[in-house]
Formats: structure tokens, sequence, C-alpha cells
């Protein structure tokens, strides 16, 4: 017997010996160098191909693609900047249809080949080409939006966007960035499903390894000098618990992580690893008002709640009993500032204050409007359909903004729903009468936040996008005789201004917040924070190199 | 014998069938999947079309039939998320819920069995009820839980382990590479060993409180008293005779187990940031990528059949008296 044992420890030491010398090739999981640096986030990509970026589920991969890809211009990091990338500069036909952007000499896609002309309109006809079957953001909104006809090749190095209607110039050029540039000869030769997971990019870095369900690494490409960048390598790591990716910043080895339970703040503060930031976002988080008469809850089952916030001043009496700062304070464990509209600073209206929390007002307005409190203090009762989530529109916000109606009288109950099952409806325009809303915006347009609810050409308050059937025509009429000031942006603006005071005295939503966003920066990085969706780590540096 | 496992194999069918019919079932009553594949400013028209390309706008049964048909060929369609062959996202996960699924019911059986027969042996005493507390806690904990405990304690505080991750042994293996898949052996490992523990914790209270009542009921047995009777030592009543007579129940229980642990494993593959098949058909539910779900089921499905298939076998094994017809 012991000699047995003898013989099974021997032969666990010779292997365990024999392995030694193999452990220097050993994978491990990466970690943050001086030459490394590790972003966590919290879904991983599925398809990887240029032309089905973002969209619904697949929103993901636009972090990592922005990195790989170039776009013509740039959404920049400051509010409203939109920068020259692969083109350094562009004219605009006087009919406001033809858009030709310069393209700069001298570039290269990652497969070696000249970036030209040829393949920026390859990008866009691609995208919009239906036999291809797209449906992410560029073929699925940009493509709608711009009213994009084709892109034509107008030199090697020009190459000209076709729409089919002029447009507000910040909102079309933030749309053709939002495009990336792939190459065409890489892209030709390869199917759609060798294209889902093979990258030819042309922007700062390549694809390095892609382990699937684990990480994808990129490494810098030399001689890509539009961007400064300084780290080697970029290692986007996919961690799909909040908490674990937050332990991982907490132990250094994750250097971004964008997204945390506001819990965990002051445990990443404290760590002395990594700085816990809040800043306001561009998702405009409300709740809306279901407009819609032929909604099916309306017409099935007609209650005195739906019917009232048909009405004006009901709507804007509610807009009085939600304290929103305590929310904010309270909940996200942040401070924000109560939205005027659905346009998020600084391109929302000038001087409109936004709604104070009054509950005395409410009431008082409330009862002016033929709502009096009931025997059982009770006016009318309604359904704020939600999801169940955290964050900025969570379910703990769309619970206290119940409470807060109800302590006006307005008996409000949270009803959760499945999110397949509120997205069908809120596309439908059936969800209501409140839905807890959220929905994504810029900072560097305002006619870009407006277009959820577009003018008469496109439906008014039958538009997909118009998810509380608004039908008001000064914002119908005002959308529809936009394009046609394009040449004239006081003008313009001066008629978005009227819009957004129709919006506020008008209100389809119940104003809240833009969604404050939370981001762990490891201590050891010099890296701007976005407010808006996506992550620009190609410029973070160490603090050292400073 | 085999007739029997004929027999069983198409009933393998049958179970797919039910199976795939009621995830497919499932997916649509929750909405169109259309819907996670649009843009959320996507107008009619183009939901319509992304739902014409998509497949969703035939009638539901028309749907199936021709997942079936094309199932039998072999074919699962494309992911609707990484739009790529379904069947291979989910075979080149397969490998690392193999490797936690493999090490979790190792871990769990080879610690079951001596608490189980410890707290037999020793029924009645301080030992057994200190055991079978701690058998309660191990089945009261949930894993979602315990994992992240693990992780704040012994990665954050401690910093003895890994927080997430995974190194990879099985995949290179399979592959031939078998001097990574050696090389990598030590520190995958390490990152499985939070994991391991955490997938086990449950099953390795349940089997021990499984097998100690097994091995109770054999010990009263007549052939029991006669072995010691015999004047046999205590060692051999135990182990040959209470031990093989005590494990059909438990190999019956066990070998669920595996099966358990397989589909079991999502939440434990999340909170570590696995890359095993549990969190990707989570992520595919969660995205309505119904060829990827019903591809992740049909292959599950397969494994849970064959562990019970096994498990049928080997009643054969332990007690000859038993026939498989």
């Amino acid at each position: 017997m012991k000699l047995k044992a003898t013989l099974i420890f021997s032969l666990l030491l010779i292997l365990v010996l024999g392995l030694s010398p193999m452990m220097s090739t050993a994978q491990t999981v990466p970690t943050p160098d001086e030459d490394t640096m590790v972003v966590a986030i919290g879904g991983e990509p599925g398809s990887m191909d240029p032309s089905q970026v973002g969209g619904a589920t697949g929103g993901i991969n636009f972090y990592i693609l922005w990195h790989l890809f170039g776009t013509l211009y740039e959404l920049g990091q400051a509010d409203g900047a939109i920068d020259p990338y692969l083109a350094h500069s562009f004219t605009v036909s006087e009919d406001g249809t033809e858009w030709t952007f310069h393209m700069h000499e001298g570039l290269t896609c990652h497969d070696g080949e000249p970036l030209t002309a040829e393949d920026a309109a390859y990008s866009f006809n691609r995208m919009a080409d239906p036999a291809n079957g797209f449906t992410g953001n560029s073929a699925g909104f940009v493509n709608s939006s711009i009213g994009f006809v084709e892109a034509r090749v107008d030199g090697e190095l020009d190459v000209t966007i076709i729409a089919n209607k002029p447009q507000n110039r910040a909102m079309r050029l933030g749309l053709i960035s939002e495009v990336m540039i792939h190459c065409k000869d890489s892209y030709e030769a390869m199917t759609m499903e060798e294209a889902a997971r093979n990258v030819v990019g042309s922007g700062p870095y390549a694809m390095g390894e892609w382990v699937p369900g684990e990480y994808m690494r990129i490494d810098r490409v030399e001689g890509f000098d539009l961007r400064n960048t300084y780290f080697d390598e970029i290692v986007w790591r996919f961690i799909p618990e909040p908490s674990t990716a937050v332990a991982e910043v907490i132990t250094g080895n994750v250097d971004i992580l964008k997204g945390f339970p506001a819990t965990q703040f002051n445990a990443i503060n404290n760590s002395g690893v990594a700085e816990a930031r809040s800043y306001p976002g561009t998702t405009r988080i409300y709740v809306g008002f279901q407009l819609n008469p032929d909604a099916g809850f309306r017409v099935d089952m007609p209650s005195l709640g739906a019917d009232a916030i048909m009405e004006t001043d009901v709507r804007v009496a509610l807009q009085y009993a939600v304290d929103v700062h305590a929310i904010c304070e309270n909940l996200l464990l942040t401070t924000c500032q109560r939205a005027t509209s659905l346009v998020n600073r600084p391109n929302n209206h000038p001087t409109l204050e936004p709604y104070p929390y009054d509950p005395m007002k409410a009431e008082e307005l409330l009862d002016a409007a033929g709502y009096p409190r009931g025997d059982d203090g009770v006016r009318f009762s309604l359904d704020l359909k939600a999801r169940r989530t955290t964050g900025a529109g969570g379910s703990d916000v769309s619970l206290a903004i119940a409470q807060f109606l109800t302590d006006i009288g307005v008996q409000t109950e949270v009803v959760f729903l499945e999110s397949a099952d509120f997205r069908e409806q809120l596309i439908f325009h059936q969800l209501g009468p409140l839905y807890m809303g959220g929905t994504g915006g810029s900072k560097w347009s305002a006619q870009y936040d407006m277009a959820d609810i577009p003018g008469h050409l496109a439906g008014c308050a039958e538009a997909e996008t118009n998810y509380t059937h608004w039908n008001n025509d000064v914002w119908c009429d005002g959308w529809d005789a936009l394009p046609a000031l394009t040449g004239d942006p006081e003008a313009e603006r001066a008629l978005e201004i009227a819009m957004l005071e129709e919006f506020y005295n008008d209100p389809p939503w119940l104003m809240l917040y833009a969604g404050p966003r939370l981001e762990a920066v490891s201590n050891r990085l010099d890296y701007k924070s976005r407010a808006d969706f996506f992550i620009t780590a190609y410029d973070a540096k160490l603090k050292d190199d400073m | 014998m085999h007739k029997y496992i004929i027999r069983r194999l198409l009933l393998t069918v049958i179970v797919i069938i039910g199976v795939t019919f009621l995830t497919f079932i499932s997916i649509h009553l929750s909405g169109d999947p259309t819907l996670f594949y649009i843009s959320e400013r996507a107008s009619r028209e183009e939901r319509l079309e992304a739902q014409r390309r998509l497949g969703f706008d035939r009638p539901l049964p028309e749907q199936y039939i021709s997942f079936l048909v094309n199932l039998a060929r072999g074919d699962t369609g494309n992911s609707l998320l990484h739009r790529v062959p379904a069947f291979g996202v989910v075979m080149e996960r397969m490998p690392a819920t193999l490797e936690l699924t493999i090490c979790g019911f190792v871990f769990s059986t080879v610690v079951a069995f001596p608490i189980g027969f410890v707290a037999a042996t020793k029924r009645g005493t301080m030992t057994d009820g200190t055991l079978m507390l701690a058998a309660m806690f191990g089945q009261s904990m949930p894993s979602f839980w315990l994992g992240l405990m693990f992780i704040l304690f012994f990665g954050v505080t401690l910093r003895w382990m890994p927080v997430s991750g995974h190194v990879p042994f099985i995949k290179p293996l399979l592959e031939g590479n078998t001097a990574e898949a050696f090389a990598n052996l030590p520190n995958a490992l390490r990152y499985l060993a939070m994991p391991v523990v955490t997938v086990s914790v449950f099953s390795i209270a349940r089997n021990s409180r499984l097998i100690r009542s097994a091995v109770l009921e054999v010990l009263r047995q007549d052939y029991v008293v006669t072995a010691r009777s015999k004047g046999l030592t205590e060692r051999t009543v135990l182990v040959r005779h209470a031990f093989r007579n005590a494990l059909i129940p438990i190999v019956t229980v066990i070998g669920l187990q595996f099966a358990f642990l397989l589909s079991g494993v999502i939440v434990t593959e999340t909170v570590f940031s696995w890359p095993g098949v549990g969190r990707l058909v989570f992520d595919a539910i969660n995205n309505r990528d119904l060829p990827l779900v019903q591809t992740a089921v049909v292959l599950l499905a397969i494994l849970f059949v064959f562990t019970n298939l096994i498990i049928d076998l080997l009643y054969g094994v332990l007690d000859p008296r038993i026939r498989l017809e």
C-alpha cells in the first residue's frame, strides 16, 4: 500500500516538474501593464461586421469597432464637437443633398491596401444594400435618418454622400460620423459570415486576438497618425456581472469600467486604485404619457386616469409632483439637472426653467383641471409600465415616481413588464397610460434628439418612434419646416426653440433627467470620460506620460 | 441490451422535438424577436423588412417545421446576434462548460462521499450533527451570493485567487495542443477553483445527505448483520457490503447531478465571467437569439439523455440482478 502511494506521489512530482519548463508559454487572462490597457464591458460583441454595428442588441460592438475603424468625421469628446477624421473637410451642394468629403492622402487599410474614396463609398453603399440584410445602427437608423440615396466616388479622395433631402448640418454630419469606413477589397472577398468574425479595419487599432466569451485584444497600428495612441494593446474583457467587474477594478485588473451599480461608488473610490466618476450622460430618462386614443388599455378598459392624461393641464400638473433631485440624490447617488424637453444640454432651450417640485401646486392644478380628490383621497388611478432594471430608469426610480404621484392623489401602480413585451407595446404605441422611458440622445445636435418625434411628412403621431403618439401641430409642422431652413442657422435655431417651448407647455413626457453615467477609471490613467454611449480608449494614457 | 439502447436513442429524438418545441413557443410568447435586432429608431418599414429578412414574418408553424427540417440536415441556422452558424458558436463554448461541469462533478462527488459515509457510520453523534448542519447550510446558500462572497474574500480581500476569467485546458487538448493544454493546467486550476467550489456546494450538500441516508438504509439490512456475524472487519463490511449496495440510489442522483451541473452553471458562469454555454444561452435568451438558444438546448438535451442512459446501464453493472430490456 505504502509502495503504491509513493509511486503515485512520484509520478505527480515528475508531472509537475515536467510541466515547469512549459509554464512560460502558459496562457493567462490579460492584465494591465505599461503597454496594455484593460477595459471591462458588460456584454460581448456579436457580429464584428462594421455595417452591423449597433442596433438594439449589438451596441456593445460599437465600443470596440470604434477603435478598429475610422469614420469620415468623428463624434468628438467635447460637447457638440464633430471632428475631422479620415476626411479633413467637406463641402455641401447648394440644395443640401450632396455632401462631398475630402479624405486625407496616404491612408491605408489594415490589409495594406490604400484607403480611398472608393472604400468610403463602398462602406456606405454596402450598409444600405438591402441584399446584405443588415439591421444595425447604420442600416437601420443612419440610412433612413439622413435619407441616404447612394455614395459616389468623385475622385480618388473625394466621396459624395447623396441624400434625398437637405438636413440640419450637425445632425447629418453626426450621423455620417457613425458609419465606419471599411476596405472594399477585403470585404468584397469575404462572405457575410467571414465578415462577422474577421475585421479588416481602417482605424488606429487592428484586431489582435478574439477569445469568444472572454476578451478581445486589439493592437496599435504603427503609422496611423490621425490620432494619438498610447497603449500598444487594448484588451476588452467581457464581464457580465457588474459586481465582478467592480472587483476586477479594485484589484487593479481593469483600467476602465463604464457602468456599475451606484451603490459601489464609494467602494471604488476607497480602494485607492481607481476613481469612480459620475456625470450626466445623453440617455434621456422620462415618463411617457401614452396619448394614443386607440391604445388597447384606453379602448378595452376605459378609465378616468387614462382619459385625464390626454389633457395638457393634467400632464403639466403632474410635472410638479415629482422630486427629481431627491430621486437622483437618494436612488442614483448623484446630482442631476431636470430636463426641460427632449433635447440634451447644451442644445436644449436656453432659458426655460425646469418644472420645480411643488406638490401643492400640482394638487391645485389638478383641482382646477376638474380632478379633485375623492372621498378616498384618490383623484384617478394610473398604471406605470416599467422594466425590471437598475440604474437611471430602473425599477426603484419607477416605484419612487409612482409614490410621488400617489402622494398627490393620483394612485399609481407600477406594472413590470418583460423586456420584449415592453418594447413591443412601446413601438406599437400601446404602452401606458404611463411608462418609464429612456432613449439615446446626443450632445452634438438638437435635431438628433428631436428626431424621436418627426413631422407630418413622417406621420407625426403615427410615426413609430413617436412612442407617446403625441399629436401637436406646432411641433410637427415645425419639424417639416426645418429642412428648408438649413441655410439659415439663426432661423433654424429659432424654430427649434419654438418647438421646444411647445414640448415644455404641452408635455408628452413627464420630464426627468439625462441619465447619469458611472465610470470607474484606474488612477494610473489620464482618460477623458464621454457623456455619450462611446468609449474613446485610444487616447487614454498613463499619467506619467503627461 | 442493444434493443434497450436503440429504444432509448429513439426516445431521445422525441425528447429533442419536445424541448425545441417548448423553447420555440416560450421565445415567441415573449414577443417578436425582430424587435431586438433593429434600431430603437427604426421605422415601421424598416421593422417589417428586418422581420422578413430574419424569417419571423412567416407563420409560427412554418417557422418551426422549417427549423426541424434544417435540424435533421444538421443545420441549426445562423445566430442572429453573431451572424455565424449557431452550432459553431455553441461548440466553441462547450469546452469551458465541460471543464467547469466535470471538475464540479468530480469535486462534489469526492467530497460528498466521505461526508455522507462518515455521517452514516457515526449516526447520532456530534460529528453527524455537525456535518448535516453544514450540509443544510450548503443547500441553503444561493450560488450567486456564494460566488460573490468568494470573490470578495479570496479575490479582493486576500488576493489569493483571481477574481474572474478562464484559462483553457480542454480546448487546446481537443485541438491536439497537448503541450499547451498542460502548460495551461496550473493557471487553469487557479481560475477554476472558486467557480468549481461555488457550483459544487449545493451538490455536495445534497449528495452527502443522500449518501448518508442510503448507507443507513443498507446498514439495517440482514446481509450486513450476517457479514458482521461472520467476523469480517468493520471496514470490509462497510466498503465491500454496505457501500456497493448503497450505490444504486446514489448513482441515480449523482448521475443526474452531472446534467444538473451542466445546465445549472449559468449563474456561476456569469458571476465568474466564465466563457461557457450557460452564459451564452443566458445572453441568447435575453437577445431572443432563437437559433442559438435552440442549438444549445438541443445539445444540452442530448447530453442530458445520454447521461441518463449511462446511469441506466450502470445499474446493470452495479447489480447483476437488474436486466435492461
